[in-house]
């Protein structure tokens, strides 16, 4: 946990143009880093910020975890996919999005990995982000620099949503790359832009756990309880928040004949789940994907008469997400701004 | 018995020879009446038009010096052909020794086209004997040739083929080629085939017959009707005509299109559109009281304007505007809407791939909705950013 440490030296180096007694070369480069950074705090900060996740090991160890992850499921459902090119004509048609989707049997498709493991990456990488600077009193020092407050908070979060963005683009483009090397087909412009906007996606997605660990890490003093509190909720909403949407819901209405109830209660079980964001972007990554997704709520039969299975265009798919789109950029701001109120009321004192 | 005969004969033939050598000393020249005979046993007989009939003629010498005589036929009839041959070559003059007889063949040619009757011609040894020859003619003869069909009417609808089975028979004596063709109105197809291979010509024996089947096809879009279809064989010199007739009976097809052939098309839901149908009548006959309707996914409304055509005459195609009104919760992607045009005999049905689009209504708002955070985000920066 030196990160916090060198941000302050490097925000010293900036400041003061020469390296504390113990300035080992590390700062004497975040220095010169701050030099060139046109000048400004902020992005001073957000320099050493990147720099410092780069290169820790809790970053290493989270981007391992998800290459291996990512690499595992990609190699199982090219496996099982190359078996069906040649069959199903059908199966062709944004055959390179399946890559991405299928899973190989033993192992689930890329998506659930990154939907389960990318919560944890926002954790990992925002749990500790202002309470650690707190309790080695790194803040209140840096807080006596000439640097605005709120640039602290935007650093840390910047920082760390920008080392994901970069993280999900690499591997994405990486899992494209294999994908074409693997089943030989290069993917269709469309395609390539399903999946860029799947990988933003994603990105949004971590931003939201980025946003609520860094807000928590405002809110709790002790790194763990805000570590253990993030993994609670995150554990809350990939396992027991589906119970709960049930018991909340009850059981559908008594008449199964009786449509109407039955979509209401469906419909309200739906926006139930979407509380979840998980499920906003399981839902919002599958219509991306599959392009035969038409529809994410219940269907009335009056609907599907005289609908054709086709897939849609990609405007088309990116209107039926919109909401949810729209919901986790909400959710993220929202959870940045709550901490940004929290750490700016916040009383900042020196330990000592 | 033969040598008997010489035996005995031999005294009486000197004898004879001794008397003409002395009377008709003077008459060595050129034979004179009596000096030689002619003589065929069939002085009379019967044939056929275009029969041949062949007569040995023996030529007797009476006199007891060679006699050498000028054949020909006279008053044979026009347009019969002779011939007279001996020894395999056609003669003019024959010599026959004293007292032996010289046979001669006389081949004569009874033309086709000849009346029934008898023809009298005689056989001619100039200054010393004539032979007349009497052909009873028992038929009345031809020269002509004959196209004939048992069935020269056929019914069928504007698609199908007339196939008709002709015979062409060669009434004259010679071997004839005939040129086949058809004086077909425009756009009939007639080909003429015989032993199953299409043909432009055929060759028929003299007196032979030849089957010729003929297949017409009617025109695209041929109208109803009773259609002449003269068809000729012409040979050398005689040729022959048929009349061949096709009722074509009327057909009713139609079609329902867009004028561009373009099915597919997109619509908002919840919203109208408009698309542009086309209907044909590809039959041959006049359609009456065409019906638009339509079978579209539930909740979506379908109007024609007009919504009944009277009357389309063959050929002929008129446009209906459909008024296509999308369910508005339709789910985003392709639907079936279909349309039928229905007349009493026939119906049509065209098949439009609806591409629903959701309304951009709610994208906006979404938008809204993010620059509305992304407001208070800056009214908190404004609030608390201690600047």
């Amino acid at each position: 946990m030196t990160e916090p440490f060198d941000v302050l030296r490097g925000i010293r180096a900036r400041f003061f143009g020469g390296g504390t007694p113990g300035g080992a070369a590390p700062a004497a480069t975040a220095a010169a880093e701050g030099e060139r950074a046109a000048g400004s705090p902020f992005l001073a900060i957000v320099r050493k910020e990147i720099s410092d996740h780069v290169r820790s090991w809790r970053y290493v160890i989270l981007v391992a975890l998800m290459l291996l992850t990512c690499l595992a499921s990609l190699y199982t459902a090219s496996s099982a996919m190359r078996s069906a090119v040649s069959t199903d004509n059908a199966v062709r048609s944004f055959f390179f999005l399946k890559l991405f989707t299928a899973s190989g049997g033993s192992l689930p498709p890329f998506i659930t990995f990154v939907s389960f493991l990318g919560p944890l990456l926002g954790i990992g990488l925002g749990f500790d982000a202002i309470n650690s600077e707190r309790s080695k009193g790194t803040l209140s020092r840096m807080m006596a620099q000439p640097i605005h407050r709120d640039d602290v908070l935007n650093a840390k979060f910047v920082g760390a949503l920008s080392v994901i963005g970069v993280m999900f683009f690499a591997l994405g483009f990486l899992v494209m790359g294999l994908g074409i090397v693997l089943l030989g087909i290069p993917p269709t412009p469309e395609e390539v832009w399903r999946l860029v906007l799947f990988l933003l996606l994603s990105t949004v997605y971590v931003g939201f756990w980025l946003g609520l660990s860094i807000l928590l890490s405002v809110r709790f003093r002790q790194a763990a309880t805000s570590a253990l509190s993030c993994i609670g909720i995150w554990i809350f909403f990939s396992v027991f928040f589906s119970m709960l949407v049930n018991l909340i819901a009850g059981p559908g209405p008594a008449d199964p004949n009786n449509a109407e109830a039955v979509i209401r209660h469906t419909q309200w079980v739906q926006l139930l789940e979407r509380i979840s964001p998980s499920q906003l972007f399981s839902e919002a990554t599958t219509t991306l994907l599959v392009p035969s997704v038409r529809a994410l709520g219940p269907l009335t039969m009056e609907q599907i008469v005289g609908a054709i299975p086709s897939p849609l265009p990609l405007g088309q798919s990116l209107l039926l997400v919109w909401p949810q789109l729209t919901c986790m950029i909400a959710e993220t701001l929202i959870c940045f701004a709550i901490s940004y109120v929290l750490f700016m009321r916040q009383e900042i004192r020196s330990r000592n | 018995m033969k040598s008997s005969w010489r035996f005995c004969c031999k005294p009486v033939l000197m004898l004879a020879a001794l008397l003409f050598g002395v009377f008709g000393f003077g008459a060595a020249a050129g034979a004179a009446e009596g000096d030689v005979s002619l003589y065929t046993p069939y002085a009379s007989l019967s044939a056929p038009p275009g029969d041949s009939i062949s007569y040995s003629v023996d030529v007797i010498n009476n006199t007891s010096q060679i006699q050498t005589v000028e054949l020909s036929l006279d008053n044979a009839p026009q347009d019969w052909k002779a011939q007279l041959t001996a020894g395999g070559r056609a003669i003019q003059k024959l010599s026959v020794k004293p007292k032996e007889t010289q046979t001669v063949n006389l081949q004569v040619d009874v033309p086709l086209k000849v009346d029934k009757g008898a023809y009298t011609f005689t056989l001619t040894a100039k200054g010393a004997a004539s032979l007349p020859l009497t052909v009873n003619v028992s038929a009345q003869g031809t020269y002509s040739t004959e196209l004939t069909t048992t069935q020269p009417n056929m019914q069928g609808t504007a698609g199908s083929n007339f196939n008709y089975s002709l015979t062409l028979k060669n009434k004259t004596a010679g071997k004839q080629l005939y040129a086949l063709k058809s004086d077909a109105p425009q756009g009939w197809t007639v080909s003429f085939q015989s032993g199953g291979k299409d043909v432009t010509s055929v060759s028929v024996d003299p007196n032979g017959s030849q089957d010729i089947s003929v297949t017409v096809t009617p025109p695209d879009g041929v109208k109803a009707g009773s259609y002449k279809l003269p068809v000729s064989a012409a040979g050398n010199n005689t040729s022959a005509q048929a009349e061949l007739e096709a009722v074509v009976t009327g057909t009713y097809a139609i079609d329902l299109s867009t004028p561009s052939g373009n099915l597919a098309t997109d619509i908002t839901a919840g919203s109208t559109k408009k698309v542009t149908m086309q209907v044909k009548n590809k039959g041959s006959s006049p359609l009456k009281d065409i019906e638009m309707s339509s079978n579209a996914p539930v909740n979506w409304e379908v109007t024609f304007e007009p919504s009944k055509i009277a009357n389309l005459a063959p050929g002929a195609s008129t446009q209906v505007t459909a008024s296509i009104k999308a369910d508005k919760n339709a789910i985003a992607g392709d639907y079936i809407v279909s349309m039928t045009s229905k007349t009493a005999e026939k119906s049509a049905d065209a098949t439009l791939r609806m591409t629903v689009k959701t309304s951009v209504l709610w994208g906006w708002i979404g938008i809204l909705i993010i620059i509305a955070v992304i407001g208070g985000v800056y009214y908190l920066f404004r609030t608390y950013g201690r600047r």
